[in-house]
């Protein structure tokens, strides 16, 4: 049997940490959340776990990437829905604490804008600090892809910066 | 190009920044927890397509039972169950987490094809499993791979383990000889017992031959030398990859710890790991054998040995024009290239050759090509009786810097022609512009002397005989002001100057308090400010067990005086080189420490939380600058704690509110706990 105690304790900060990152409010991540480790629950049912720790953050990645292509969809959504209970753990003075905010904001709304599977891999990568090995195990790719989408997902961002 | 890529490392920083050090509330916890134990998850039909996937391979088994398939499930059945091993959980293998062959449980299914299918894809992840681990040489796994694998797995994790040739997979292989064999020469665990056998001979001969050579050169040394064998020995590797950013490999050196390896062709390394003694962390460099990639990267004690990745980069390069303060050109400076952080205490590096080479020319322009990035640089420019620094920090892979004119400032030391004539005087004023008598300040040494006043009842202070024309440093010191380093330099012989300084964290009051950055809590779940709302809370920042015990039983003799009140005590401990985590876990159990206590964070997590150091000046006012980023800790450095006993409350709102002082906490906290 799998503790699942265990395992929440363990790995819960980083992939609350990981949802948070990419949504931004409470109560999604929250969702975010549960929905991470009942995954986790239904693929350890159909397969052997060796490393909960990046099975769980590529998850929480990917679904919170669906989320956020579901919430930029919607376009009553706009960014002030962001948690301002949180707001004081992002920058210093009011400027440069918009600045910041602006800059996660639109990077948020870029990631939408990429294939599911190139979002997944920057974040894993630039978020998580995951190594491509890890990365291309994860998602069932090879390193040399890993590389491939990672510089296709940097290229595009790159691209959406300049036309902004 | 430059400006947008530097925009999205940006934009990635800040959404890196843009999360909470703690984890998830406990009502997340709770909820999930309940659902993971519970089972069926009520939602997952709508989220996840692997459970879509289950079920409908389920409905397929339904309609597609025939009997025949029956038959031959079963017969693979008996086969799986045959094989003993499958139920054993080892102690290894718990503490993987490893899945219990629920997968095989399911093969009561009848639908041979989803059975099939299922153990092949599992041996497959096994062998896939195995190779990684052989090629990480972790024998650990390789062993519970042993207990627990299929019996191909079995096989292929025994002739691993033989070629690695370690004795601690001998009990696990020794077992499995008597289980499955009684022919020898087939048997391919006892093949692996054998070849273990004869690596470990082989060493020990080895060991044995080195050793008596050393005994017959010095007899004497015997024993050190032996003794130093062993802690070499003991020392491990760190095997990884040297790859470009797109993850090709990249043939080249490595430097890490005062020693250098080459790379194999194929990017791999193997590179002894430094000897930590008291630094947590080393700089290393990296650089391509064609010399056109490189970079300097961080290696922390804990990182995975067994699969360090180095990305190298293309070279950057920066160029500059050297100038004297009348703009004239200078030249015969030196260029000085050094690896720089803000966390000073770890990091630490011995570069052996310089990767880097400058030129100087006669105009005083002066360029410098190839230097790998990936950490913080800082260029020093020379010359006797000057010296500039400048920090790299818009220096990127593959990009030229352009620093553009910079002034050699001369180095600042009174000399023979210093006239000693000059005074300062002026008012020590807080926040309010409120006079503070009994002020104190003091310059640090000036030549060989060191001057030093105290304010008086009007808050009045005067320094004479200070050098002219010299910078000098100075701090001031207030009672809940804490040490105000700042410079000033006369130029007259008399000089009037006011000094306002300002509390701790003065630029959070009245704002939402900064959240605490906490490694580790010893005595308590993770807290967050925020769920504190509706109390009032004294923090105590920048506690130290070892050197300030005394702070700690004061601190909590008041959170016994207020036990009764809704005022939340937390303390948090800063980072220091000497003392570990363990150590703190102890004293807090010794020392019955009940108040949440906890351990800061790296400070470079608030790197971009802090103000700009300087606070902008008045004619004849002087505002030391805030404080920049400490080693002992994020929080630390984010309440700019300037003294000892930082103590910090926060309102039943979560507003920082004040950095009370001895004599006026008590007050504070009664008209905090009654608005």
């Amino acid at each position: 049997m799998i503790d699942w105690q265990l395992i929440v304790d363990k790995h819960g900060q980083s992939v609350w940490q990981t949802a948070y990152r990419l949504l931004g409010t409470h109560s999604e991540s929250a969702d975010c959340f549960q929905e991470t480790f009942i995954c986790a629950l239904e693929v350890s049912k159909r397969q052997r776990v060796w490393n909960f720790s990046a099975l769980l953050v590529s998850l929480a990645t990917s679904r919170a990437i669906d989320r956020l292509r579901q919430r930029f969809r919607d376009s009553k959504f706009r960014e002030e829905a962001v948690d301002l209970v949180f707001v004081p753990t992002k920058g210093p003075g009011p400027v440069e604490q918009l600045q910041v905010q602006e800059l996660a904001g639109w990077l948020r709304r870029s990631l939408t804008q990429l294939q599911p599977q190139e979002a997944q891999v920057f974040c894993l990568r630039f978020l998580n600090g995951m190594s491509y090995r890890r990365i291309a195990k994860e998602l069932g790719i090879t390193t040399g892809t890993t590389g491939v989408l990672l510089h296709r997902a940097r290229s595009k961002l790159q691209d959406f910066l300049e036309a902004t | 190009m430059k400006k947008q890529k530097n925009k999205l490392d940006e934009a990635v920083k800040a959404l890196q920044n843009d999360t909470i050090a703690t984890g998830p509330p406990k009502e997340v916890l709770d909820a999930t927890l309940q659902k993971l134990k519970g089972g069926a998850p009520e939602k997952a039909g709508e989220s996840i397509t692997i459970a879509e996937r289950i079920k409908a391979s389920k409905r397929l088994i339904q309609f597609g039972a025939s009997a025949v398939i029956i038959i031959v499930v079963g017969l693979i059945l008996i086969g799986v169950l045959a094989e003993p091993e499958v139920q054993e959980v080892t102690e290894v293998a718990r503490e993987r987490e490893v899945v219990e062959a629920e997968g095989i449980a399911e093969t009561t299914e009848p639908d041979l094809d989803v059975a099939a299918e299922r153990l092949a894809t599992r041996l497959q992840e096994e062998l896939e499993s195995i190779e990684e681990f052989f090629a990480a040489g972790d024998v650990v796994s390789l062993i519970a791979m042993l207990n627990e694998g299929m019996y191909e797995s079995k096989t292929a994790a025994a002739n691993y383990l033989g070629k690695i040739g370690d004795s601690r997979a001998i009990t696990a292989l020794e077992e499995l000889s008597l289980r499955y064999g009684d022919d020898e020469a087939s048997n391919p665990f006892v093949q692996a017992i054998k070849q273990i056998n004869a690596r470990v001979q082989a060493e020990e001969m080895k060991l044995a031959e080195q050793s008596t050579d050393i005994i017959q050169a010095q007899p004497a040394a015997q024993k050190k030398v032996s003794a130093e064998t062993r802690i070499i020995s003991e020392q491990k590797n760190i095997h990884g990859w040297l790859m470009d950013p797109a993850g090709n490999p990249v043939a080249g050196t490595i430097q890490l710890g005062g020693l250098t390896a080459a790379t194999e062709e194929d990017g791999s390394f193997t590179i002894a790991e430094p000897d930590y003694k008291e630094q947590n962390s080393f700089v290393g460099q990296a650089l391509s054998a064609q010399g056109d990639l490189g970079s300097f990267f961080v290696w922390s004690r804990g990182n995975d040995i067994n699969n360090a990745e180095i990305i190298v980069e293309p070279l950057a390069s920066t160029t500059g024009v050297v100038v004297d303060a009348n703009t004239e050109p200078v030249t015969d400076f030196e260029l000085k290239i050094s690896i720089f952080s803000k966390e000073r205490l770890t990091l630490q590096s011995i570069i052996e050759e310089e990767p880097w080479k400058s030129q100087s020319y006669a105009d005083g322009s002066f360029d410098i090509n190839s230097i790998p990035t990936g950490v913080d640089l800082r260029l020093a420019i020379e010359k006797p009786g000057y010296k500039t620094g400048i920090d790299l920090d818009g220096l990127s892979a593959g990009e030229n810097l352009d620093l553009g004119q910079i002034t050699l400032e001369p180095t600042e030391e009174p000399g023979q022609d210093t006239q000693w004539n000059c005074s300062i005087e002026g008012f020590v004023i807080n926040e309010n512009n409120e006079p503070l008598a009994g002020a104190k300040i003091n310059t640090g040494p000036v030549g060989e002397r060191r001057f030093e006043t105290e304010t008086d009842a009007e808050g009045w202070y005067r320094l004479t005989g200070l050098p002219k024309d010299v910078e000098i440093k100075m701090f001031a010191f207030a009672e809940g002001y804490g040490h105000n380093p700042f410079t000033y330099k006369c130029s007259e012989p008399n000089n009037t100057a006011d000094i306002q300084i300002f509390p701790p964290a003065y630029d959070w009051y009245d704002k939402l308090a900064p959240p605490l950055f906490v490694e580790r809590w010893f005595n308590t779940a993770p807290i967050m400010l925020e769920e504190l709302a509706g109390q009032v809370v004294l923090l105590h920042v920048g506690a130290n067990l070892k050197e300030r015990p005394e702070e700690i039983q004061e601190f909590k003799e008041l959170s016994e005086t207020y036990a009764e009140s809704p005022l939340v005590f937390i303390a948090i401990h800063e980072r220091a080189r000497d003392i570990t985590e363990d150590d703190i876990q102890q004293l807090v159990e010794e020392n019955d420490i009940n108040f949440p206590f906890g351990i800061d964070q790296q400070s470079d997590v608030v790197t971009d939380m802090l103000l700009p150091k300087s606070r902008p000046q008045d004619q004849n006012l002087v505002r030391p600058a805030r404080r920049d980023l400490r080693a002992a800790g994020a929080t630390y450095s984010i309440y700019e704690v300037k003294a000892n006993r930082a103590y910090y409350l926060i309102d039943k709102n979560g507003l920082l509110r004040s950095s009370p002082t001895q004599t006026n906490l008590g007050e504070w906290i009664e008209y905090l706990l009654n608005e």
